[in-house]
């Protein structure tokens, strides 16, 4: 029985100190997590290694320490691991000159499946794409492309399913339908990864996150456990006011603000909960007939955070 | 078998695009074009020595490695670019599978236009003098030299985007060059086994192209065993890049 949050009880993929460089560049930095059955979220700003870890649990990409094993197989090795393992990478890894339905049929007769009308349809069917399934993909928007790449990995009915920032160029109606599919898939024993760097989508995807920062663990765990290491990071929050030293006064005194800096006009606090300053400042201008004219958060990026959180690890 | 098959078909299919094989035909019949222009009024003789000499300098160095390196990079190579490379690589296909299937289809779709080229050569010269000899001399040379040419350019063009340019560069130094200077050589080159294929099914062209290019003494058997070799040393280098490179 694991207590690391990071890890799961029964793996799919197990992933063991596993480093990534590319000449002086470390893209991924002892690096160790499992995945087990379920939907589980990647999540990390853009650039923090969430691809190249995705490849080399693909086996698209060696590690240059540490290994990976999918179903107990290494994947650079074994392409045997290919008739359950279905990856839908981020960049429009398309054949344009191929119909939809070509290209489904095409991944499911490379994977020596059953590609009969009946199993393309379906798959077809289950991103919605029927009414397009017989144009060039070529031709596709962003989140048609998507969709088809989706269809194309679901053709061959895999065991597990990684899935590069599927949500890009998806509108909203696209979104929900593909949120349900996945799912629907964890709901039904299949090991699937979803990676993004947007927390509201992975928290509509998977209750289990792991986020990564440059190329290491931030954090893992529930949605809920990660907003709440979160919450203790200090925010820098610039606020603009014509009375600068009487709202930083009150604010020091609520206990709202553990340091307050003064500026010409503005304020910037520091504080570890954004969301009580930001109920706190309207309340005080009121009282002292101030008027604020900005509140501007100054380090609120995911990345930040992210990096916080790879610090306090 | 069956995921080999439609890898390979699909392949065929996607070496062979519209405007790419419009302008390598027009490529494959410019040797029988200058032929005919060379040969127009002269006796038998005199337009067998043009229908040899275009075939060698023509045809043989020019419009069957320009083909062959054009379709053998691009089978591997365009997959690379396009970033589709993980698609065909992440079946459960043995990457050996992978790349016999794409060498067979670069060899498959590199012949059908250089036969084109070579009927269309053989076949003007014997309808005028007779001798379907040159039809099927032009022929299998071709088969042999785009064999060899294939198997040298499905690795380079997965290494690198240059691998046409590189291929103009290998033509003007090691076909043109490097063999003359360096006779042991000639057994290895491409256009000197479709040279001594056709040589062989043609004995009187023998002198013509030892003239030109030096003597030509491969055996067909000596030619099948080179093949072999460079079947082998193909899909060996090749395998082993898909295997231990990073796969767009």
């Amino acid at each position: 029985m694991t207590t690391d949050p990071a890890f799961v009880v029964n793996p799919t993929i197990e992933v063991s100190d596993a480093s990534k460089w590319f000449g002086q560049k470390v893209a991924v930095s002892n690096l160790s997590c499992s995945f087990g059955p379920g939907v589980t979220g990647l999540l990390g700003p853009n650039g923090a290694g969430k691809t190249t870890l995705l490849r080399m649990i693909a086996g698209l990409s060696g590690t240059s320490d540490g290994t990976v094993t999918v179903l107990g197989k290494d994947p650079r090795r074994d392409t045997s691991l290919f008739r359950s393992v279905a990856i839908v990478p981020d960049e429009d890894a398309v054949y344009e000159d191929m119909t939809g339905r070509q290209f489904v049929r095409y991944a499911a007769r490379l994977a020596n499946t059953d590609a009969s009308d009946e199993v393309v349809d379906g798959a077809i069917g289950t991103v919605a794409m029927h009414e397009a399934a017989d144009r060039s993909v070529g031709g596709y928007s962003k989140g048609m492309r998507q969709r088809i790449k989706i269809a194309a990995a679901l053709v061959t009915d895999p065991e597990v399913l990684i899935l590069d920032e599927p949500l890009n160029g998806t509108d909203p109606a696209q979104r929900a339908h593909l949120i349900s599919l996945f799912h629907d898939l964890g709901n039904r024993g299949r090991t699937v990864i979803v990676s993004s760097h947007v927390l509201e989508e992975v928290e509509r995807v998977s209750n289990r996150v792991i986020a990564i920062v440059d190329g290491r663990l931030a954090a893992a765990g529930s949605v809920a456990a990660i907003r709440a290491a979160m919450n203790d990071k200090p925010y820098i929050v610039k606020i603009d006011t014509n009375r600068p030293n009487e709202l930083g006064a009150g604010l020091f005194a609520s206990t709202a603000a553990f340091a307050v800096e003064h500026g010409a006009g503005s304020l910037l606090v520091q504080t570890s909960d954004i969301a009580r300053l930001g109920a706190e400042v309207p309340m005080l201008a009121k009282e002292l007939d101030a008027r604020v004219t900005s509140f501007q958060p100054q380090d609120e990026s995911l990345e930040s955070v992210f990096r916080y959180l790879v610090e306090r690890r | 078998m069956r995921p080999f098959i439609a890898l390979l078909t699909t392949s065929f299919r996607q070496a062979l695009p519209l405007r790419r094989t419009i302008a390598l035909v027009v490529l494959q019949l410019a040797p029988a074009v200058i032929y005919l222009l060379g040969s127009t009024g002269r006796t038998e003789n005199a337009a067998f020595e043009v229908v040899v000499g275009v075939g060698l300098g023509t045809y043989f160095a020019l419009a069957l490695p320009v083909t062959a390196i054009v379709i053998a990079a691009g089978v591997l190579g365009n997959e690379r670019r396009d970033l589709t490379l993980g698609f065909i690589t992440l079946r459960p296909i043995p990457r050996v599978g992978v790349v016999a299937a794409k060498l067979v289809a670069a060899i498959a779709a590199a012949f059908v236009l250089s036969a084109i080229g070579a009927l269309a050569l053989g076949v003007v010269h014997a309808a005028r003098f007779g001798g379907s000899d040159v039809v099927v001399g032009f022929v299998l040379g071709a088969a042999v030299a785009t064999v060899a040419y294939s198997c040298i350019f499905i690795p380079l063009g997965f290494i690198t985007d240059r691998a046409v340019i590189i291929g103009m560069g290998y033509l003007l130094v090691f076909e043109n060059g490097a063999v003359f200077l360096l006779t042991g050589l000639s057994s290895l080159s491409p256009w000197r086994l479709g040279a001594a294929t056709f040589a062989d099914i043609v004995p009187r062209a023998e002198t013509l192209m030892s003239e030109a290019v030096g003597a030509l003494e491969q055996s067909a058997g000596r030619t099948l065993f080179t093949l072999m070799l460079y079947v082998a040393a193909s899909i060996a280098v090749t395998t082993n890049l898909l295997r231990t490179r990073d796969l767009a």
